[in-house]
């Protein structure tokens, strides 16, 4: 696959015509004059006809619009009148604005905050539900539930159970009696989002795990308790190293995941209150859809790009290097 | 205890009996916590149905009243008459039904071509889709509301669909399963004289229904789910999706919580319901979804 690497730079649609004419040309070269197309090359048009469909709905839906982003965050453009070239002045003005430095920090303090305890609470899930017992599916079940709700009927439920009467303070008024007011602190608004967002993701993650604990081999810890081994030597000498490429595959699509939030700030908190929860997506649709400002919008989101290109690319080395497969 | 001179095996045995009280009560304890941890994970879930049936006076009562005292399920009826929610569930299903029938034939279709064919650029073009993966939909949010825009789709069902018709994901987990299919089934095909979209069809298509329930619950999921995009392109309230639905109710009647939580329920029904049924297939899907690349 690397030898083919550098064609990545070519343009799309040039590169599509190119792929046709030598296909077709070589369809003609190999064609017998009294039979028409060999099988082989038939075959061969099948297969790329079976897969470009799909190449252009990308060129149209992905590859076109990500170089339009980019092109976009040069210019100042408002949807109604023609976009005006202005350079690097997005740019620079991201650079200048405080906001945007807020936005980043409350982005990173989400990914952060939630990833530590997501990680942990998922993992001690995955270690205590892997064994048998009795209700063990239930429990099991219980704690992946939160994975399907949507995001919205999820902000809209715990904005509810954080309400300063919700559930959440009725069950801690018998312990501190000065209950918090949850969405509507500044210091507690971007943990209310964290503890939300941990108690829909763990479930996930959870699931994950159990499938890389499944992954090694029962004959290890055999042969560990014919050396002697006990309990939590096998834990910490067998299960955590050999659990080390799923940890670090959680770490890296939880942060994916996590560092594109929106729904729960925009349904919940809509970024408040101030800017205490706004996060980078908010922001840049706040720019985009409701300043109009699709310029700046676009700046942002190409800097949010080159985040997520990286965290992706980890993920593809760390599943290739690690040679990870639970199928 | 004195083991010395029994048979060989015990001599591998040589935790106390005390350990092994002490590990008993460990496991005890641990279970307790994560049982006590399921209880309390499922709590919202208790409260928003529990909450969906009281009286808006009822809300806020302490003790917390678990079980509704006056029952009120007129609470449903209440915010269908304040919002459409039968249209907008009408829309999300159908929004969601034509992308996950599109999703999972496209990646099928696009797998199998991939997994089970040559032709000259195949690294190239798999690469390219697949390095979609990375773009975040907020990088491109702003082009494809133009390009949108630009085809008349705003306030459609096809804006709502197309721009989610195949995802990378899908193509990558469908080649991934079509490679493990032998290539002699193919040929049993040819030599009994299918053609090459027949072997699609009564060959392939068969043998990956498997993958292909995966991919339809998780792409249904993602579009029952989804806010920003219609948030973007949707502003007549007919064409609403229940997820922008629900928010805009939220906007306009933040504190009748009592009609939020049926709507709330409402919602989570579809979803529900596909979790009960298909369970085994979402979970392989959670674990399959971390592997693209």
């Amino acid at each position: 696959m690397n030898k083919h690497g550098r064609e990545v730079f070519l343009t799309p649609g040039l590169w599509l015509f190119s792929l046709i004419l030598t296909e077709v040309r070589m369809a003609v070269k190999v064609a017998s004059p009294r039979r028409g197309l060999t099988i082989y090359t038939k075959r061969r048009l099948w297969g790329l006809a079976f897969v470009v469909p799909t190449f252009l709905f990308f060129a149209i839906f992905a590859f076109y619009p990500m170089v339009n982003a980019f092109v976009i965050s040069f210019t100042d453009y408002n949807l109604v009148s023609a976009p005006k070239l202005v350079g690097l002045t997005n740019y620079i003005h991201m650079l200048a604005d405080a906001r945007f430095k807020i936005m980043i920090g409350n982005t990173l303090g989400f990914v952060v905050g939630s990833t530590i305890p997501t990680i942990l609470i998922s993992l001690a899930l995955a270690l205590v539900l892997q064994r048998k017992f009795l209700g063990r599916d239930l429990v099991r079940t219980l704690y992946f539930l939160p994975v399907i709700f949507s995001g919205v009927v999820v902000a809209i439920v715990w904005r509810l159970l954080y309400h300063p009467y919700g559930l959440i303070n009725t069950l801690l008024e018998p312990i501190i009696h000065d209950t918090p007011r949850w969405i509507t602190s500044t210091y507690l608004a971007p943990w209310a989002l964290i503890i939300l967002n941990v108690w829909q993701s763990a479930g996930f993650y959870m699931v994950i795990f159990i499938a890389g604990l499944q992954n090694i081999p029962e004959d290890f810890y055999d042969s560990a308790k014919v050396d002697g081994a006990n309990q939590s030597q096998s834990f910490w000498y067998i299960t955590l190293p050999l659990l080390k490429p799923t940890s670090l595959l959680v770490l890296v699509i939880s942060m994916i995941n996590f560092f594109q939030t929106f729904t729960y700030q925009y349904v919940m908190t809509k970024g408040g209150p101030g800017d205490a929860t706004n996060v980078i997506s908010l922001y840049i649709y706040t720019n985009a859809f409701q300043y109009q400002y699709m310029g700046y919008a676009s700046a942002m989101s190409i800097v949010m790009f080159l985040f997520i290109m990286v965290l992706t690319l980890i993920q593809f080395r760390v599943v290739r290097t690690e040679n990870i497969s639970y199928v | 205890m004195d083991t010395t001179g029994a048979m060989p095996t015990k001599k591998i045995q040589f935790h106390s009996e005390r350990d092994r009280v002490v590990r008993i009560v460990l496991r005890v304890v641990v279970l307790a916590l994560v049982v006590a941890g399921a209880v309390m994970f499922f709590l919202p879930v208790a409260y928003m149905v529990s909450s969906s049936f009281k009286q808006s006076t009822d809300i806020f009562k302490v003790p917390i009243q678990w079980l509704p005292n006056p029952f009120v399920p007129q609470n449903y009826s209440d915010s269908m008459s304040i919002a459409p929610f039968d249209r907008y569930f009408f829309n999300s299903l159908l929004v969601g039904l034509c992308t996950t029938f599109l999703n999972v034939f496209f990646a099928t279709l696009t797998g199998f071509g991939f997994a089970k064919y040559q032709f000259w650029g195949k690294s190239f073009l798999f690469l390219a889709i697949l390095s979609t993966l990375m773009i975040p939909f907020q990088a491109i949010m702003v082009p494809l509301f133009v390009i949108v825009r630009n085809f008349n789709w705003l306030n459609t069902y096809p804006g709502l669909i197309v721009p989610w018709a195949i995802s990378a994901f899908g193509v990558f987990l469908m080649r991934q399963f079509i490679l493990s299919i032998p290539d002699e089934l193919l040929d049993a095909a040819r030599i009994d004289g299918a053609s090459e979209p027949g072997i699609f069809w009564y060959v392939i298509l068969p043998l990956s229904v498997t993958p292909m329930v995966t991919l339809a619950i998780f792409t249904f999921l993602d579009s029952w789910n989804n806010l920003l995009w219609p948030l973007i392109i949707i502003t007549h309230t007919n064409m609403r999706t229940v997820s922008l639905g629900l928010t805009e109710f939220q906007t306009l009647h933040g504190t009748a919580y009592n009609l939020l939580m049926a709507g709330s329920t409402i919602a989570t029904i579809p979803v529900l319901i596909l979790f009960v049924f298909l369970q085994r297939y979402l979970i392989r899907g959670v674990v399959l979804s971390g592997l693209k690349g």
